[in-house]
């Protein structure tokens, strides 16, 4: 961090020696997983070799192969022959009819310079070969070999991973993610197929919940910064500063074992091969936020930047007085505060951090800058990429939400209504910083850090009638929530010519994950109905503040080797390789609240918060401060896994003649052993006699993959033959419970909600997976595929409800689960049609359509229902978007729609219904356009259609309102 | 307020201390979980051997406090006079675990009493825990019919809820619980006893519950009967049933503090679904609750909702702010047509008799009015009670000539004395003297 640091700031003065050649994109370095490597076999000048061919009278053929500087074929790469363009396909081969004459060929894609004046002469009748192999000058970066992009990120680039890889992914790259307008990485995975979004948040892989779902930076293993789930919050990771998303839907033994839906696979922009520079201003109108009026909490000075925790902190004496201990009054027994000493804490808090103001909001602001350089040194070189982002968002949600319970005849009657006004303004801040230092083609050392904080100032107000009090309670929530991520990443590839290519590549990360949550205050106001005032609770309820800190520790290191084997032209490959980790969290929450040491005068209790906990009421004849701290509250844990694995793709080569090289029929087997040791201690902060509740987890596991790939007959011949293959697929993997899952200790969320406690006994799951695939590429940019899926699990993890006097949760092995489904996914270009308009449209839809089912039969528990969907699993989930993409005149247009299915939020309990989220369409346009030299203007219309969202039980609403429209308008800066 | 569920902390965070010292005075025995220094000793953990706690020492309850392991039985025995103390810092509590007993019998000279940590004078609501049983008799929070009807402590204080209505958790007799009511989540404390599932084998006679911070006595489910409870001070209901309850209760009588309380009585079937069974329907004669009329806290002398049945004779209630009588819920309604919501020979003196607690508009103030004056002997008048709303000395007794001093009838069953008074104190002789306290800190 420190050397990246330092580097950030040498740099760029450094880079200004550097030789200013032509603008270039950034490109991705590192980490694209299932890649076969293959030998390289470096080849020489470009060749330019004409061959007679007699058939063809009028015109000529115009072929070749791109391949990259290891020799492999380039895929998705864009060339431009005189005036016609042309995309090689997935052996990088391409081809072009044209009359006879001379053309220039030029690379046409961002990232890449063709090597020298490269020209093709073509004569009526016969074939011109241009082989284009581009060497490391020529590109930004090299790492990219077998999924190299178009444009780095980009669409043909993702489509071409898909096809090359062995699993079954989805891969939505930087441009896509810009073209529909995402600003983070979760509203880009709305797009891929299969997926559902939850909270805004979290991925549900093929409806599957966020147990099932993990993350992966680099490819080294993230933290996560919630206390109550393992999966990292997406909306972390602003796009600006990603390369793409790859997510794995299939398992193959070099991904951690821990799988159930998917995989998501972060991948930071890389190192650039030219200087880089890009300056991006973003402001827009949000429907409902924009110049309204809305009523906030506690404003800090430095809050705007994401930086508000020290003005939230712990005051002095407080923090003195339960530094390590209880805020606890002396007794007959023990030693403690005196009243006196109390009413001088209590009044330590600062009584103006209860006050709501209301203000005028301003309009969303964001700002992403990135830079790279690269450096000779003589023979070494050094390459940066270096980014910031910082964006500053509002959100007004108003809605409707009740509760319901059942009444005479099983008729659902209503518990409490409430309105509820909550108004947030998140920032996001986020930077990046990549160092690359590569001795020469075979030996490379790259550092990664990367620290995004996501910052959220919440008021949250809600007023209505409450079953349990029985008249109108009105509640008022503030808080700030800080959550922070950084990664430290150094890794290295190295290959040995002389040893067979062997290739190795090792890598280390240190993560930290901290959430932190100071001064939450809440306060609670009750109706009286008599005299229509509202009064503070007297209840503990009626006022509360919390501290709340966590922070998860990750090192993860592991090391993969590769080795090519096999005739000339088949790509098989042995795998092998480790990976260790070791996790720890630990979770320290202090509650506190203000309780009546006397009565406190009727009158004073219609006073505001802020008024009412001063140095005035507080004291030995009115309020007293205690601590409400559970038992409960912290805990630590951790966790230690040891994987090896081994693993072969075997390629049985193409029956000949094959001229695009396909891989006829390829076989990837192998296995991974994992040993995974998870411990929770919970332990009473205040009770040093109490031993703390330990739970242990020690399980070690083989899981087998195997995947058949098989390219359909006829083979193809010709470049412009379509390539249709089919794929399947068997592994198993474990689906391990969650730290907290594990610990027997009752918890009520520090972020509210049903009180949980988890479940020593429980065991990991295990899941069988068989998934099959036909896909087509009837061109590069084009793809259709079919799959069908179906996962069975044994033992899997469940939350039931359990009977108490309000209605708790925990966590069960159910008997078995399944979940099977099918996905299509389509991507047409309009090229070629004779419209030169519609050369620069395509249409690209996908769609899943997913059944899931548990059986909780044998579970203890009051669910309504036994046998169910798969909580938060969508049964169908749609995206469509089409787009205009002009490269020429630098213009885009993007219209993209996305809707999934009613899906379960909670499950019903007693005889109640379980709890739906009905389907709604979102519809969000982008529409950008460059002028002069490097500037670009960007409109972005998000949630156009602004519907309804409901959620139901039954034939009753339980919660409604709107998201609200935004319009953001962005200015680039690109030279 | 509805109740919440008292089951207590963490079976597995209280933890055992090592070996014991000598705490029954028997030589040679010690019991795991107990340490004695001079005379306090200190109770923690889990305590699977028989205790008995004598009056010459001080024992102080140190977290959660489990009676046995929910299977073998372990009794604890509590002397006459004998202090307990909940601590104050670490939440003390005292659970009897199914299957286990407490054998606590005072004397109206040597009352036993559990009390908070802190000296008197600063003592508070909430100061400490309470005191919990568990039982084997059933409950109705299951959906599931064929099952047996269990159900997890919220606190994670394991099960409660069983098959056998005869179940007994031992005695309590004249006990007080004081100053209880800690806080065991950010928004649910505990009750001042909380009987969970309790069976009809347990002796329950002359109980106060003073200054509690949630409800005074809160019976989940079971069958549990009692005599002679007294609720004074609490912060919220003063008697509370839910889940089930089939017990039998005569003699209670129950006062509101000023600033302080919610309901004299709130009775549920199942909040979460009205119509299960088996159906909440206790028996009880000669309740006594008095409100704190200008208190905005003070809601309704009895709330019947959420489906309950039961039967109420010679209730007098006295001085509730909101209203005197109140329902909720069709599925409660429902159940004065089948004949099984029963009040009769009772007394309402309050500002407003009839107010409904109903949001949906199913139950109207008519239908409260209508189910009160159809039956026999109901009356709205003035209770004449001799000094109910005194504080510092009450006396609950109908004074002579009273309305609450005739009229009464107790029902036809042999658990129930005859009386021809109202209310929860025979004119004649007061037992919530002697034993108890009134002292507010």
């Amino acid at each position: 961090m420190v050397v990246a640091l330092a580097l950030w700031m040498v740099l760029p003065a450094m880079a200004q020696d550097a030789p200013n050649e032509a603008p270039s994109e950034d490109t991705p370095t590192d980490d694209t997983l299932p890649a076969p490597e293959e030998a390289p076999t470096p080849d020489a000048a470009p060749e330019v070799v004409a061959e007679p061919e007699p058939e063809l009278p009028t015109t000529g053929i115009v072929t070749g192969v791109v391949t990259d500087p290891d020799g492999l074929p380039f895929p998705g790469i864009t060339l431009r022959v005189g005036e016609t363009d042309v995309i090689t396909d997935a052996d990088g081969r391409f081809s072009l009819d044209l009359p006879p004459g001379s053309y220039d060929v030029t690379l046409k894609s961002a990232g890449w310079f063709a090597p020298g004046d490269l020209v093709a002469s073509v004569a009526a009748g016969q074939r011109t070969t241009v082989d284009i192999p581009l060497r490391l000058d020529d590109a930004d970066v090299y790492e990219l070999v077998v999924y190299a992009p178009e444009v780095v990120g980009g669409i043909d680039a993702s489509i071409d991973q898909r096809k090359e890889s062995a699993a079954v992914t989805e891969v939505i790259g930087a441009e896509q993610m810009s073209k529909s307008g995402d600003s983070n990485a979760t509203s880009a995975l709305a797009r891929v197929t299969g997926l559902t979004i939850v909270d805004g948040r979290y991925v549900y892989v093929r409806g599957l919940g966020d147990r099932y779902a993990s993350s992966l930076l680099n490819l080294s293993t993230l933290p996560s910064p919630e206390p109550e789930r393992r999966v990292v919050p997406l909306d972390l990771f602003p796009t600006g500063l990603l390369d793409s998303v790859t997510v794995y839907k299939t398992w193959q033994p070099d991904l951690p074992g821990d799988f159930g839906g998917g995989v998501v696979s972060l991948k930071t922009r890389g190192i650039p091969e030219r200087p880089f520079q890009q300056v991006t201003i973003t402001s827009g109108y949000v429907a409902q936020t924009s110049f309204a009026n809305a009523a906030h909490g506690y404003v800090g000075p430095t809050d705007f930047l994401g930086f508000g925790g020290s003005v939230r902190a712990l005051p002095e004496p407080l923090a003195q007085a339960t530094s390590g201990s209880e805020l606890v009054e002396g007794d007959l027994f023990n030693a403690g505060f005196t009243p006196e000493q109390l009413e001088q804490i209590g009044e330590s808090i600062d009584a103006t951090h209860w006050g709501t103001g209301e203000s005028t909001l301003p309009p969303d602001l964001g700002i992403q800058a990135a830079f790279g350089r690269k450096l000779e040194l003589g023979g070494p070189r050094l390459g940066v990429f270096g980014g910031l982002t910082y964006n500053n968002g509002w959100s007004l949600d108003q809605y409707r939400e009740n509760t319901w319970d059942v009444g005479a005849g099983g008729a659902l009657e209503l518990q409490n209504g409430y309105d509820f006004v909550e108004l947030g303004n998140q920032i996001l801040l986020g930077g990046l910083m990549n160092v690359g230092l590569e001795f020469n083609e075979q030996h490379a050392i790259y550092s990664t850090t990367t620290l995004t904080r996501s910052s959220e100032a919440t008021n949250r107000t809600y007023q209505g009638f409450n079953g349990d009090v029985g008249t109108d309670i009105r509640v008022n929530r503030s808080q700030w929530v800080e959550r922070q991520l950084l990664l430290e990443q150094v890794r290295g590839e190295h290959t040995f010519v002389p040893l067979g290519h062997a290739h190795v590549e090792w890598r280390y990360a240190f993560s930290t994950a901290l959430r932190d949550a100071p001064d939450q205050r809440e306060d609670r106001y009750d109706l009286e109905e008599s005299t229509g005032q509202w009064l503070i609770s007297d209840r503990p309820e009626g006022n509360g503040i919390q501290y709340s800190h966590l922070s998860d520790l990750n090192h993860d290191a592991r090391l993969d080797l590769s080795l090519p084997f096999g005739p000339e032209g088949q790509r098989s490959e042995l795998k092998a390789g480790g990976a260790a980790a070791f996790r720890n969290r630990s979770v320290d929450t202090r509650r506190f609240g203000y309780f009546e040491r006397s009565a406190i005068d009727p009158d004073d209790r219609t006073l505001t918060s802020d008024q009412l906990f001063d140095a005035e009421h507080i004291g030995t004849d009115g309020y007293e401060l205690r601590e409400t701290t559970r038992s409960t509250d912290n805990y630590t844990a951790e966790q230690q896994l040891q994987a090896a694995y081994l693993m072969t793709d075997f390629d049985f080569g193409s029956p000949a003649p094959n001229a695009r090289g396909l891989r006829n029929l390829s076989v990837l087997a192998g296995a991974r052993v994992e040993h995974s040791l998870q411990r929770v201690t919970t332990f009473e902060l205040f009770n040093p006699d109490a031993t703390p509740i330990v739970a242990d987890l020690d399980t070690t596991d083989v899981l087998p993959a195997v995947t058949v790939t098989q390219g359909l007959l006829p083979a193809p011949v010709e470049p412009t033959d379509d390539v249709v293959q089919v794929r399947a697929g068997w592994a198993r993997t474990v689906s391990r419970p969650d730290f907290r899952e594990l610990s027997p200790a009752p918890f009520s969320d520090v972020t509210g909600g049903r009180e949980v406690f988890g479940n020593p006994e429980l065991q990991r799951a295990l899941i069988d997976h068989v998934d099959a695939r036909i896909e087509w590429y009837p061109r590069s940019g084009e793809l259709a595929s079919v799959g069908a899926f179906y996962k069975h699990f044994q033992d899997p993890i469940e939350s039931v409800v359990v009977p108490s006097a309000t209605l708790s949760s925990t966590w069960e092995n159910a008997t078995s689960a399944e979940n099977y489904g099918i996905e299509a996914d389509v991507r047409k270009t309009m090229f070629g049609l004779g419209v030169p308009f519609l050369d620069h449209v395509y249409v690209a839809a996908n769609g899943s359509v997913i059944h899931s089912r548990v059986d909780l039969q044998d579970s203890g528990g009051v669910q309504t229902s036994d046998e169910r969907a798969l909580q938060g699993q969508s049964p169908w989930v749609a995206n469509l978007q089409l787009g205009y993409d002009d490269s020429d005149r630098r213009s885009i247009a993007t219209v993209s729609f996305n809707m999934a299915g009613r899906r379960i939020v909670e499950v019903g309990a007693q005889g109640a219904p379980d709890t739906y989220e009905e389907a709604v369409p979102r519809l969000d346009l982008l529409l950008q356009q460059g002028f002069a030299r490097g500037w670009a203007v960007r409109l972005r219309g998000r949630n156009l259609l602004d519907p309804n969202i409901r959620i139901t039980q039954g034939d009753q609403v339980v919660r409604e309102g709107r998201a609200g429209w935004s319009a953001l308008a962005s200015l680039e800066w690109r030279p | 307020m509805r109740t919440q569920l008292v089951i207590g902390l963490v079976a597995g965070l209280a933890a055992c201390s090592g070996g014991g010292t000598d705490p029954t005075g028997t030589p040679g025995v010690t019991v795991q979980g107990v340490e004695c220094d001079g005379d306090t000793c200190v109770v923690s953990g889990d305590i699977t051997q028989d205790l008995t706690m004598t009056a010459d020492k001080q024992w102080l309850l140190r977290g959660g406090v489990f009676i046995g392991d929910d299977t073998n039985e372990t009794v604890l025995t509590v002397e006459p006079g004998t202090t307990v103390y909940g601590e104050n810092s670490t939440a003390g509590m005292l659970v009897i675990r199914r299957g286990s007993r407490i054998e606590a019998a005072g004397t109206a000279s040597e009352p036993i009493v559990f009390t908070s940590s802190k000296a008197p004078g600063s003592r508070a609501r909430g100061d400490w825990g309470g005191l919990i049983l568990n039982g084997r008799a059933p409950i109705n929070n299951c959906t599931d019919s064929a099952a047996v009807c269990e159900q997890f402590g919220e606190g994670g204080t394991g099960f409660f809820g069983g098959d056998d209505a005869n179940d007994t958790s031992g005695t309590l007799s004249y006990v007080r619980v004081e100053f209880a009511g800690t806080l065991i989540s950010p928004d649910n404390e505990l009750n001042g006893i909380g009987f969970q599932a309790v069976g009809r084998g347990t002796t329950i006679d002359h109980v106060q519950v003073h200054m509690n911070a949630d409800d005074g006595v809160e019976f989940f489910g079971g069958t549990a009967e009692w005599t002679h409870l007294l609720i004074t001070g609490v912060g919220d209901d003063m008697l509370d049933w839910t889940d089930g309850w089939q017990g039998k209760g005569q003699f209670f009588v129950g006062q509101q503090y000023e600033g302080s309380g919610d309901n004299g009585i709130e009775a549920d079937n199942n909040a979460e679904n009205n119509d299960l069974s088996p159906r909440s329907h206790p028996i009880l004669s000669n309740i006594t609750v008095i409100g704190s009329p200008d208190s905005a806290s003070s809601d309704f002398g009895a709330l019947l909702r959420e489906g309950t049945e039961g039967e109420l004779y010679n209730v007098v209630i006295a001085g509730f702010n909101e209203a005197c009588l109140s329902m909720s819920q069709a599925a409660t309604l429902d159940r004065i047509d089948a004949g099984d919501l029963v009040m009769k020979s009772s007394l309402l003196d309050c500002a407003t008799s009839f107010l409904t607690d109903d949001d949906n508009g199913d139950v109207l103030d008519t239908d409260i009015q209508d189910f009160f004056e159809a039956q026999a002997s109901n009356v709205v008048a003035a209770a004449g009670l001799t000094a109910p709303f005194d504080v510092a000395s009450p006396d609950f007794r109908p004074a002579a000539g009273s309305a609450a001093a005739s009229g009464g009838q107790a029902p036809s069953d042999a658990f129930f004395q005859a009386v021809s008074y109202r209310g929860g104190v025979d004119p004649s002789d007061d037992w919530t003297v002697g034993w108890t306290t009134a002292d507010p800190n």
